[in-house]
């Protein structure tokens, strides 16, 4: 994933001819990474830290996607 | 190495043990970890909708560049094509020939009744002049018997002319009087007839006038392209009739490429011409093209929806749907932008492109106001030059 953003390099991504907005990969970006990090306190026994769910998993989600679009797709 | 597996296994449990009790407890850790990515999306949030303002962005933008429909001027069989399709021509360059012979038939004619007009306007200043002696002739009988006239009058008191002669003699000074002023008419008339306004004579400059429409006729059957572009959409061969105005295949002009963005009208506010803009083409994505704001569209035809009031009758009556769309979706209006670095990209008319305009400044103020300068040197064909000069 982040092999397409690095080497889309424009606000557009291209996946095997269909064009994507940045923010839809962006987001994908923010599912994998809840996802990886739910997992990971998981493992670590402490997923307690992400509560309240209703909350928190937006909010890391948010965080990553938001934090995603502004490293690679943020007009300088 | 089954001991050192022993050994070592409880000794990674105790330390992930110690971390998820050290992070499972309900501490201050949680907190901050909680605070921290609350304050990550808000700082996220906050910065990712400042560079939208600052950066305004569209994917929804194609590039266009003014194009020139080729049509002949006069009706005729295309005799030479000099050109095949997508070819890349120079303003000037002959682009096609038209079956020019009746065109040349006419121009003779025209010259033919040129040099006829001539020759009668020649006649027609003899005639003025034959018109004057005669004139001259007949003021001098005028004359002679106005003066005979006057003679004779005093000598009827005495009895030295009888009344005869006298009333012979005057009818003979006013017929000849009459006589000079048919003739000035006739000279006034002939003058006319030479038509001569400001000394150039009308019959002549209307076989000109004739002459000149009759080569340009001539001149229009060569085709030549008005601007530096690249032929497109021709379907013709040699032997194809082209007919007056209708257009055979139009020359994509390549002089200046633009970019038409759309953007939503909430997102123009800062959008000022001259800013900066970087365009990315979707056929080469990864080399971004900068280019100039132009200008920002101050119309778009309306959405024709249900909301929409449209005029019906013939405009007398509006026509008001009994429907509304509550959910309203800002309009969109073109930017257009001018392509920098042409040498840069490959473009196409209609290629898709995505637009990041920088808001910030106003680099290109100076550049903007040369673009904006309409060209005044219009196209004029070669021949048709030459033709003037001869």
């Amino acid at each position: 994933m982040l092999a397409i953003i690095k080497f889309s390099g424009d606000p557009l991504i291209n996946v095997a001819g269909a064009y994507f907005p940045a923010w839809l990969a962006c987001m994908f970006v923010g599912i994998l990474g809840t996802w990886f990090l739910g997992i990971l306190s998981h493992r670590l026994e402490c997923s307690s830290v992400l509560e309240p769910h209703i909350v928190m998993i937006p909010a890391i989600f948010s965080a990553i996607t938001l934090w995603t679009w502004l490293l690679f797709f943020a007009a300088r | 190495m089954s001991e050192d597996s022993q050994s070592t296994q409880p000794a990674l449990l105790s330390t992930t043990h110690s971390w998820s009790n050290f992070l499972s407890h309900p501490n201050i850790i949680h907190f901050i970890f909680r605070a921290i990515i609350l304050l990550t999306v808000l700082i996220g949030i906050i910065k990712v909708w400042d560079n939208i303002q600052t950066f305004p962005r569209t994917d929804d933008a194609e590039i266009v560049a003014n194009t020139v429909g080729v049509a002949a001027q006069v009706g005729g069989t295309i005799v030479e094509l000099h050109v095949v399709d997508n070819q890349k021509v120079k303003r000037g360059d002959l682009i096609m020939t038209l079956d020019s012979r009746p065109y040349e038939a006419e121009a003779a004619r025209a010259k033919a009744k040129l040099e006829l007009v001539c020759s009668e306007v020649k006649g027609l200043e003899q005639q003025i002049h034959a018109a004057k002696a005669t004139l001259r002739d007949r003021e001098a009988q005028a004359s002679y018997a106005v003066m005979h006239y006057e003679r004779l009058k005093p000598l009827l008191e005495g009895n030295f002319a009888s009344a005869d002669q006298v009333q012979q003699a005057q009818s003979y000074a006013e017929s000849t009087t009459a006589l000079v002023r048919e003739s000035e008419a006739l000279v006034e008339q002939a003058v006319y007839n030479l038509a001569e306004v400001n000394g150039k004579n009308t019959h002549i400059e209307e076989a000109e006038a004739e002459l000149w429409n009759a080569e340009l006729h001539v001149s229009y059957c060569k085709i030549y392209a008005s601007c530096d572009g690249y032929i497109t959409n021709l379907k013709i061969a040699p032997g194809s009739y082209a007919g007056k105005g209708e257009q055979l295949f139009t020359i994509v002009d390549s002089s200046i490429w633009y970019v038409l963005a759309n953007f939503r009208e909430i997102d123009i506010h800062h959008v000022k011409e001259g800013q900066s803009a970087r365009v990315y083409l979707m056929a080469k994505r990864h080399t971004p093209i900068s280019g100039i704001v132009q200008g920002i569209s101050r119309g778009v035809f309306p959405y024709v929806g249900a909301s929409r009031n449209t005029a019906g009758e013939g405009g007398v009556l509006a026509v008001v749907p009994p429907t509304f769309d509550f959910i309203q979706l800002a309009t969109r209006f073109p930017i257009r932008i001018v392509l920098q670095e042409q040498e840069k990209g490959d473009f196409r008319l209609g290629g898709k492109a995505s637009v990041i305009i920088d808001t910030r400044t106003t680099p290109f103020g100076n550049q903007l106001k040369l673009l904006q300068e309409p060209d005044f040197v219009p196209f004029v064909p070669p021949l048709f030059n030459k033709e003037k000069e001869l």
